[in-house]
């Protein structure tokens, strides 16, 4: 508890130490914008509201230009609500009602994908983004649903005639970018993989695809005929959802050690590990003059570190473009044979596994 | 828009602070939440959380700097998650290493736990001691919590030499604790 008090401690200092830090801000992990995944777009919408919605009457301001309503476990929808209906905050926007794909404002590596920054520029700004005119708008895609931007006109960009994932929407204040990278697509466990497939276009219009280590390091890149094989191994799967997925974990923990210190919980659905003690540890670092420093620390890493080499080694992301400029993402891992697109984990025959490993290049 | 036409918005009950709050400073939020927590979904919450915190928060709360005021919101909210994330998720981001090291700089003392606010004005003190590259190179790695490596290539220096900083740098804050008779 000290430890975490002298944290909290520390994010009250005086500003001018966080905006010192923050001068010459650079862009972070800059790899990993590459898969915020699926996942992310179904989980943080569903996220959001979930949290907004389990506040009891908590005042949500809306975004429709009435007054901030009131939502309380009483009066919220059982069912999940639309999320356009002008409740919530815009951090995305859809085009002509069209749920699936959400627009967000841009980041590095998208800007940086789409080469739209000037030479030289690590981050995104008003000063570092090419500047949008008339001549960069490409045919019109319909008007934005929803969120702050409602009723404007967006545009494909005259450079990607073809791609859905990049659009300039004429706002009030100018031309801006917006970008999706994903398809937001229904996860319901029994669903059927091709569904995702289908929705993607998969696997006829696959672009180009790339094999991720779980760190976002880029390792290999696939050829047509091996994304078509993936492709063709993730086909007609059955979605066995998280909880199932996760069960498969707390399994291969107890096959392993023969011991419940890491335990599937019913109740929650998720993996968690029992109560273990903490102890004083010694690291030790060497520097580049060769003087090795020891640090004494508190707390026992054994269980996460063996936890962590058990389930995720040699877990990779499969990247795969389509022709409209969405990634098609998918979270391979071996040790309990699953891949995971969005909110869908499909489980693999030990024979596709070991194909999967073969075609991806993993070390047994 | 300007930081202080944003904060009239709050005070207005002006829904549009929220998406003004999005658009200027979602990104800085984010990656803030990023570091601590090292996965875009649980951020992303951390993020949607602060806006609704500091709605609640203005009025009748007036900041100064409105982008450290929701960084150090979604910092909280992200440490807050931290505490709660399920078993598979921990150590995902920095958090839980930065707070094995920062276990080290807690003062060996025994007197009656020391209040809030004169611990946050000790930990100021002490940063207004150091080098200023010493000084940033500290709060990226405990307040950004980003990663040794992250904090290399920011400044263009070696690993190691990262390390050896924030190892001298903690043992001098907990001797700076135990001078000013700080008990956690």
């Amino acid at each position: 508890m000290k430890d975490k008090k002298l944290l909290r401690a520390i994010g009250d200092i005086d500003d001018r130490y966080i905006e010192e830090a923050d001068a010459d801000a650079k862009p972070r992990r800059f790899p990993l914008y590459r898969f915020a995944a699926l996942a992310a777009s179904v989980c943080v919408v569903i996220g959001c509201v979930i949290a907004l919605l389990s506040r009891p009457s908590t005042v949500v301001p809306s975004v429709s230009g009435t007054e901030p309503m009131e939502t309380s476990p009483d009066t919220a929808p059982e069912t999940f609500p639309d999320i356009m209906d002008g409740r919530y905050p815009p951090y995305f926007f859809i085009i002509n009602g069209d749920a699936s794909v959400e627009y967000y404002a841009l980041s590095i590596w998208e800007a940086l994908r789409y080469e739209l920054l000037i030479e030289g520029a690590t981050t995104v700004s008003d000063e570092t983004l090419l500047p949008i005119t008339e001549a960069d708008l490409g045919e019109r895609m319909g008007t934005v649903t929803g969120g702050s931007l409602h009723g404007c006109t967006v545009h494909h960009a005259a450079r990607y005639p073809s791609l859905d994932s990049i659009c300039i929407v004429d706002t009030p204040d100018g031309y801006l970018y917006y970008t999706a990278s994903w398809l937001t697509l229904e996860d319901a466990i029994g669903q059927n993989s091709d569904a995702v497939l289908a929705a993607y276009g998969l696997p006829d219009f696959a672009a180009e695809a790339e094999v991720l280590s779980g760190e976002g390091e880029v390792l290999l890149a696939l050829t047509e005929a091996e994304t078509r094989e993936i492709l063709a191994i993730l086909a007609d799967k059955t979605n066995i959802g998280m909880a199932e997925n996760n069960r498969l974990y707390a399994n291969l923990w107890q096959d392993t050690y023969g011991n419940d210190d890491i335990y599937y919980d019913e109740e929650s659905g998720t993996v968690r590990e029992k109560n273990i003690p903490t102890e004083r540890k010694t690291y030790t670092y060497t520097t580049e003059d060769g003087v090795t420093v020891a640090v004494e620390v508190n707390g026992n890493t054994d269980v996460y570190e063996l936890k962590s080499a058990l389930f995720h080694t040699g877990q990779r992301q499969i990247l795969i473009a389509t022709d409209r400029g969405f990634y098609f993402t998918v979270t391979y891992t071996p040790s309990i044979r699953t891949c995971s697109v969005g909110d869908g984990y499909y489980r693999l025959s030990e024979a596709e596994s070991a194909r999967m490993n073969t075609l991806l290049k993993i070390e047994q | 828009m300007d930081d202080g036409k944003i904060v009239e918005l709050y005070h207005a009950r002006d829904e549009s602070a929220i998406s003004a709050s999005a658009e200027k400073y979602g990104r800085y939020c984010h990656s803030v939440a990023y570091g601590i927590l090292g996965n875009h979904e649980d951020a992303q919450e951390c993020v949607s959380d602060t806006y609704l915190r500091a709605w609640n928060a203005m009025p009748p709360h007036r900041p100064g700097n409105l982008r450290t005021f929701l960084g150090k919101i979604t910092r909280n909210l992200s440490l807050d998650r931290l505490d709660r994330l399920s078993a598979e998720k921990r150590g995902a981001g920095e958090g839980t290493a930065v707070l094995e090291e920062i276990a080290q700089c807690i003062p060996d003392t025994s007197a009656e736990e020391t209040d809030g606010a004169i611990l946050k004005e000790a930990i100021d003190r002490f940063l207004a001691s150091l080098s200023a590259e010493t000084r940033k190179i500290f709060v990226r790695r405990y307040w950004y919590m980003d990663s040794v490596h992250e904090i290399a290539v920011r400044y263009g220096m070696g690993e190691s030499r990262v390390k050896v900083i924030l190892f001298r740098t903690r043992n001098r804050l907990r001797k700076h604790l135990e001078k000013e008779g700080i008990t956690l």
